[in-house]
């Protein structure tokens, strides 16, 4: 009792000392409680968005893996390889008999080039289609061989600017030798008189020899990930298609994820426009203040020409007294008023976004694939070949709740037989087993399997055994054969077609994620049993560098407290050793009457005990508070990568009774620590102090 | 051997090559009861002497025996019980616990020996506080008092305990000569009254006059004996 009271007298007298000491342990303790529940949710919404978005719970793969998986990539940004296996039915109707499977959705992660082709390409392309049609369309012809003629007049003249640059890199190679020579021929008067009657000859010219000139940087890379689509929207119910349709069941076909496709497809201007506009509005910038924002919109009026050689001279001669009227120029030169028109500040963009969008965007190439498209895609396959497959571009799909977030949104989705063609696996050799199982299970396989697909399937083996065998001359192509795989394109897979066969990886989506660890453990039971060759691993391990973000959040917040309360520990010793020189006299006199030196550690351990306790309770209760009252209202996510994290556009924040525990722990840590040399300086001080005459 | 017993004691002090002896073969016996003064010139030795008497260091050389214990051969632990429970002290400065009442000043060393009830050290404290006149103000601090009114709560809080033998160096140096003769009355009185052993040292012929029994020191030997 004694010690208590003389403990509390000595912080009371010692007033303001206390109380800075006090200030740190609150802001220490406030810190850790706040800082731990923001990195707990976090986890939680990181944990939500790739539990719900592409890893699932737990990830298989082949057990000989030579890396370790990376769902979005690894550190160095890179896939790794992680081998394959070989079938997948077998494992997934292994590890459905574990009852906390809910789903096993096959996946193949890869990546593939695709090239739209520049614009030339795509308006000969539309050019040679319009020849075809019957009725002959001839004031589309003319307008279409107008915009060709004026393509072809915009590479004369980057082929002068750029001549000497050119002549070093490519002078050796014929097509540039004869550039000049045959862009002269492209531009004469004779060429375009007698077009419509040598269109086959010409066009071919014009694509042989123009446009490869163009230095349009058109190719994509693009990550994908193969599955049964069907199954992967059923798993992942955050799953949402944007634009266009979702994959036809048991169809061949192409989703974009919609951030890809606004942020890699999209016209480069729009594109910029579209992120200037979500910053003014979202982020409260100003064209004026923001320097970002500035050169993108430098960038844009340096990139005038991508969108003024895109518009056919008839729409450019509508659009021109409209763009005079907007601008208020005299100008008559298109190109210009484009230039003058892409200059926006923060006083005309609004209306300047609105007039993009009426009346400029409908002329332009405003993605490069466009929903509906077939393009032929190249993929990479493990010996090193490339193949290419032609596939239909459905739609866009996003994961709602953070869907603007570039980590989740990286990956488009491909079926997974135009995966295994890409992956360069040939299945073909199994079809014949398989065609008889498929026989066998298609009754028993919930009746999703319809007859017709079945037959649709086996009557297509042979179309399939022809294009796998073909790829390699497919390998070229950039919008060849198209019609000649248009009706392996139409096919219809059944779901044994989708499921049988070679996989990379496999999410395991779980009924209770509660019994993740439980799980991971029978999974790995029953691959020893049944010899799967699988390995597994949480969604955690699997996500890949993203996945241990969370773990070095916590890390560095760990630092952040770990050094206030070093501070504090460090601040309380030094203002106890203060407080042990300053009352020699007083311990001397306890000691002299009979105090033993026990009893001044008791003294000293208690009062730093109540400045921690007290304070780190302070602490706590306002960590706490804000943490219910922030946290019930959220925390707003800053930038799209946020939304990843947060897995939605706001973080609620929970007390987490171990976080008061382990704040709790470090307290007296830090209590008993700062003590220790005070203590031990104040029992080596002599009763003999006491009997100095004083001041 | 209720007494206290010096023979022989020598004390130097080190002060880096140099030695300084500030006791040199000093033997003397206390009774019970006595009212002894210790008297010399400054650095004759008379803080010194008290401070071995005290228990709170320790002779170079020969025997300080207190309570019937060889000092010497205690540990410090020993030496610490030694002084709560045989020894009062009273500081020439005061020396009283500032964030403590005049109460819980005087109860302190009870606190510290842990071995009598509430009640029983509620009526020792009260007791005393009375004896020294202080029971007016029990609840007031030590920088609320004046310098006797504090010097009271140190003969109190040296009597608190019942100790054999109440030491004091100096005790009316910090007061005026009529506040330090109040003191001097208020310690014969107790001496009279409780039969505790005083021994005291001073500066003033005063005091000395009103000892009986005075020990004179110089350079470290006792030099007269009345
Ligand atoms: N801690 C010490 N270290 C070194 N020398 C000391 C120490 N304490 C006392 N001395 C020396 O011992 C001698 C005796 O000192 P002491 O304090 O006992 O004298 P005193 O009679 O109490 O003097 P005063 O009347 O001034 O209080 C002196 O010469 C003093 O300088
Ligand atoms: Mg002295």
């Amino acid at each position: 009792m004694l010690l208590w009271k003389l403990a509390f007298r000595n912080l009371f007298v010692h007033r303001l000392k206390t109380l800075v000491t006090g200030l740190i342990i609150v802001f220490g303790t406030t810190l850790a409680i706040v800082g731990n529940s923001v990195v707990d949710a976090i986890s939680g919404g990181m944990q939500k968005s790739l539990t719900n978005s592409l890893t699932g719970d737990i990830q298989v793969y082949a057990a000989d893996a030579k890396e370790k998986i990376a769902v979005l990539g690894g550190s160095d940004g890179n896939l790794p390889d992680i081998g394959y296996l070989p079938d997948f039915k077998k494992v997934k109707t292994a590890l459905l008999e574990i009852p906390n499977i809910k789903a096993v959705i096959p996946m193949g992660i890869s990546f593939a080039m695709l090239n739209p082709g520049n614009l030339l390409d795509l308006k000969l392309e539309e050019l040679r289609a319009s020849y075809k049609k019957t009725p002959r369309d001839d004031a589309r012809l003319a307008a279409l061989k107008e915009h060709v003629r004026m393509i072809v007049r915009d590479i004369e003249r980057s082929q002068t600017e750029n001549q000497d640059n050119l002549g070093g890199v490519f002078g050796g190679e014929k097509l540039f030798k004869d550039a000049g020579e045959n862009i002269a021929k492209a531009l004469d008067q004779s060429f375009w008189n007698d077009f419509d009657r040598h269109s086959d000859a010409r066009l071919e010219f014009l694509a042989n020899k123009m446009a490869p000139l163009i230095f349009d940087d058109n190719q994509l890379y693009l990550s994908y990930f193969g599955t049964v689509p069907e199954l992967f929207e059923e798993a992942f119910p955050q799953f949402e298609v944007v634009k266009g349709t979702m994959i036809p069941e048991g169809g061949r076909g192409f989703l974009f994820s919609d951030f890809v496709y606004e942020n890699q497809v999209k016209h480069r201007v729009a594109r910029r426009l579209d992120q200037i506009k979500k910053q003014i509005d979202k982020e409260k910038l100003t064209l004026k203040s923001s320097k970002d924002l500035q050169d993108k919109v430098k960038a844009n009026i340096a990139q005038a020409a991508e969108v003024y050689s895109q518009i056919e001279p008839p729409a450019a001669a509508t659009l021109l007294p409209r763009l005079q009227q907007l601008l208020g120029s005299k100008s008559s030169k298109f190109p210009e008023l484009v230039s003058e028109f892409l200059a926006m500040d923060d006083t005309n963009f609004p209306t300047r976004y609105t007039f993009f969008y009426d009346q400029i965007a409908p002329q332009l190439i405003l993605y490069k694939v466009k929903v509906g498209d077939t393009f032929a895609i190249t993929g990479f396959t493990k010996s090193g070949y490339s193949s290419s497959v032609n596939m239909k571009v459905y739609g866009t799909y996003r994961f709602r709740s953070f869907e603007s977030s570039p980590l989740a949104g990286a990956l488009n989705v491909m079926d997974m037989v135009s995966f295994r063609k890409l992956f360069g696996i040939l299945t073909a050799e199994r079809r014949s087993e398989t065609e008889s199982l498929d026989a066998e299970m298609g009754l028993g396989d919930v009746g999703r399997d319809d007859i017709e697909a079945m037959f649709g399937a086996a009557t297509e083996s042979t179309s399939e055994t022809r294009v796998t065998s073909n790829l390699q001359s497919l390998t070229q192509g950039r919008f060849g054969q198209v019609d000649s795989e248009r009706r392996d394109l139409d096919t219809k897979y059944s779901r044994s077609d989708m499921e049988d066969g070679v996989f990379m990886n496999a999410s395991v989506v779980l009924k209770d994620p509660s019994r993740l660890d439980a799980t991971l453990e029978e999974i790995r039971a029953k691959n020893d049993e049944k010899k799967l060759g699988l390995q597994a691993a949480d969604w955690r391990d699997s996500a890949g560098i993203v996945g241990q973000l969370t773990v070095m959040v916590r890390g560095v917040l760990y630092l952040f407290v770990f050094v206030i309360f070093s501070v504090a520990t460090f601040i309380i010793m030094n203002s106890m050793l203060m407080a042990t020189l300053e009352r020699r006299r007083e311990i001397g006199t306890m000691r002299a009457i009979g105090a033993q030196r026990s009893f001044l550690l008791g003294l000293f351990l208690r009062e730093t005990f109540v400045l921690s306790f007290v304070f780190g309770l302070v602490g706590t209760l306002i960590g706490v508070g804000i943490v219910l009252a922030v946290g019930a209202r959220g925390i707003p996510a800053m930038g799209d990568v946020a939304t990843f994290f947060f897995s939605g556009d706001r973080l609620y924040l929970q007390v987490n009774i171990m976080h008061i525990a382990i704040v709790s722990l470090c307290m007296t840590i830090v209590a008993l620590v700062s003590t220790q040399y005070p203590a031990w300086r104040a029992m080596k001080i002599s009763p003999l102090e006491a009997m100095q005459s004083s001041e | 051997m209720d007494n206290i017993q010096l023979s022989n004691v020598v004390k130097e002090y080190h002060l880096g090559k140099v030695t300084v002896p500030a006791l040199k073969n000093v033997s003397l016996s206390i009774d019970r009861g006595e009212f002894t003064v210790i008297a010399g010139p400054s650095g004759s030795g008379k803080t010194t002497l008290l401070n071995l008497i005290g228990c709170v260091d320790v002779a170079s050389s020969g025997d300080v025996v207190v309570g019937g214990s060889n000092t010497a051969q205690l540990t410090e632990r020993e030496l610490t019980d030694l002084r709560l429970h045989k020894i009062g002290f009273i500081f020439q400065s005061f020396n009283l616990i500032p964030v403590l009442n005049v109460y819980d000043n005087v109860e302190f060393p009870l606190l510290l020996m842990k071995d009598l009830s509430k009640e029983e050290r509620r009526s020792r404290v009260m007791h005393f506080i009375e004896k020294v006149g202080l029971q007016d103000h029990m609840k007031h601090r030590p920088n609320e008092l004046s310098g006797g009114q504090r010097q009271r709560v140190a003969i109190a809080r040296a009597l608190v305990t019942k100790p054999r033998i109440v030491l004091a160096d100096e005790p009316t140096a910090n007061l005026d000569s009529v506040t330090g003769q109040s003191i001097i009355d208020l310690m014969k009185e107790i001496n009279r009254s409780e039969q505790t052993t005083f021994l005291f040292s001073t500066h003033d012929d005063n005091v000395i006059r009103q000892a009986n029994r005075i020990i004179k020191l110089r350079d470290g030997v006792i030099v007269a004996e009345s």
